[in-house]
């Protein structure tokens, strides 16, 4: 009976020492564990000063370019806006020259076609006058051709016939 | 007895107007190239038995069927003193001299061109004629054209000059004047083109 409590004494002991030795070793670890921690939390730390210094960097190259593109932009629109007003003045100073000369331009037409339009009214009272005197002699000549009987018909041609004698004698 | 180109002569006189020179120039040319009449004429010449007076008749009957009275008039007047030598045609042909002579002449005739308004008789014509033989002192004929156009009066070319004596020149005159006169009155109203 002893001699099993004993065995019970030196196990009860045996595991005494056992956990005593895993909660020293459990200690061990824990601080390895902190200090590892502390260390990675360190490089962490030192890492995103670096990270967030380069960020800094890149914020601020960033800044810039978008300020130097908006003082493009600013001056391109300015420049835009002074070609565009230009323009616009163009446009009005040329309009109001195409106005100028499409007015001189009309005067001018009207007064040609004023010209042309009296010529032309001038012409066709001369051609009427002109039919109107053919029409006269045509009805004229009508008249005396059916005035002449062949004795006067006969009479002209001997008159003809004496002029011709009388030229002849002449020369 | 006259001689060919007295009768070449004659027969010229009996002309007056260009148609009709023509028509008996080409009728003389046609009967001496026909072998027929020359042999048929020669035989009735040559015939004994026949008296002058048949003889006279029976070549103006076949000179009549030629229809030209020109030449039936001619021929009738030349056989009057019975001159049958002129259809003789042994060792010389006087026919054909005939026509020769009577080309020959025609080459010398002057031709009148006259235009009128109505048609003129051969009398009208012949008198015509024979007024310009006179004043030219050489054969004249008429080239006669009837053109109403003229109206009246008459168109007379000779030579290169022509002579317009027609109502209707007188009218185309006229018009031309009275244009003259209207342009210049516009002209003086300040138109200043004129016809």
């Amino acid at each position: 009976m002893t001699s099993l409590w004993i065995i019970y004494a030196v196990t009860i002991i045996y595991i005494v020492v056992l956990v005593l030795y895993f909660i020293r070793r459990s200690k061990n670890h824990e601080k390895e564990l902190d200090k590892f921690l502390s260390s990675a939390k360190m490089q962490v730390e030192k890492h995103k000063i670096l990270a967030s210094a380069k960020a800094n960097e890149k914020v601020i190259k960033a800044v810039e370019i978008i300020k130097k593109v908006q003082a493009a932009a600013e001056d391109f629109e300015t420049k835009a806006q002074n070609e565009y007003d230009q323009i616009v003045q163009d446009a009005k100073d040329e309009r109001r020259e195409i106005i100028a000369s499409a007015k001189g331009e009309i005067d001018k037409l009207f007064k040609n076609a004023e010209t042309e339009l009296e010529t032309y009214r001038l012409e066709r009272q001369k051609e009427i006058e002109k039919n109107l005197i053919k029409l006269v002699v045509a009805v004229a000549e009508k008249v005396v051709e059916m005035k002449l009987d062949p004795i006067s018909h006969k009479q002209l041609i001997v008159n003809a016939l004496k002029e011709i004698k009388s030229k002849r004698d002449k020369s | 007895m006259k001689g060919s180109n007295e009768l070449a002569k004659e027969l010229l006189a009996k002309i007056f107007t260009s148609g009709t020179l023509k028509l008996i120039s080409t009728t003389l040319e046609k009967l001496t190239q026909n072998k027929g009449f020359k042999i048929h004429t020669n035989e009735i010449i040559g015939d004994e038995t026949l008296t002058d007076q048949q003889k006279r008749n029976q070549l103006l009957y076949i000179i009549k069927s030629l229809e030209n009275p020109i030449l039936y008039d001619f021929f009738s007047d030349t056989l009057a003193d019975n001159s049958f030598w002129l259809f003789s045609s042994g060792q010389i042909n006087y026919f054909e001299h005939f026509v020769k002579e009577f080309q020959t002449l025609i080459q010398d005739v002057k031709v009148i061109k006259l235009s009128t308004a109505i048609p003129l008789s051969p009398e009208d014509l012949k008198a015509i004629a024979n007024n310009f033989t006179k004043w030219y002192g050489s054969k004249t004929i008429i080239h006669h054209e009837v053109n109403g156009a003229i109206v009246g009066g008459a168109q007379i070319q000779i030579e290169n000059l022509v002579f317009d004596y027609s109502i209707r020149s007188k009218f185309r005159h006229f018009t031309k004047e009275w244009l003259k006169s209207v342009g210049e009155t516009q002209t003086t109203l300040g138109f200043h083109d004129s016809f």
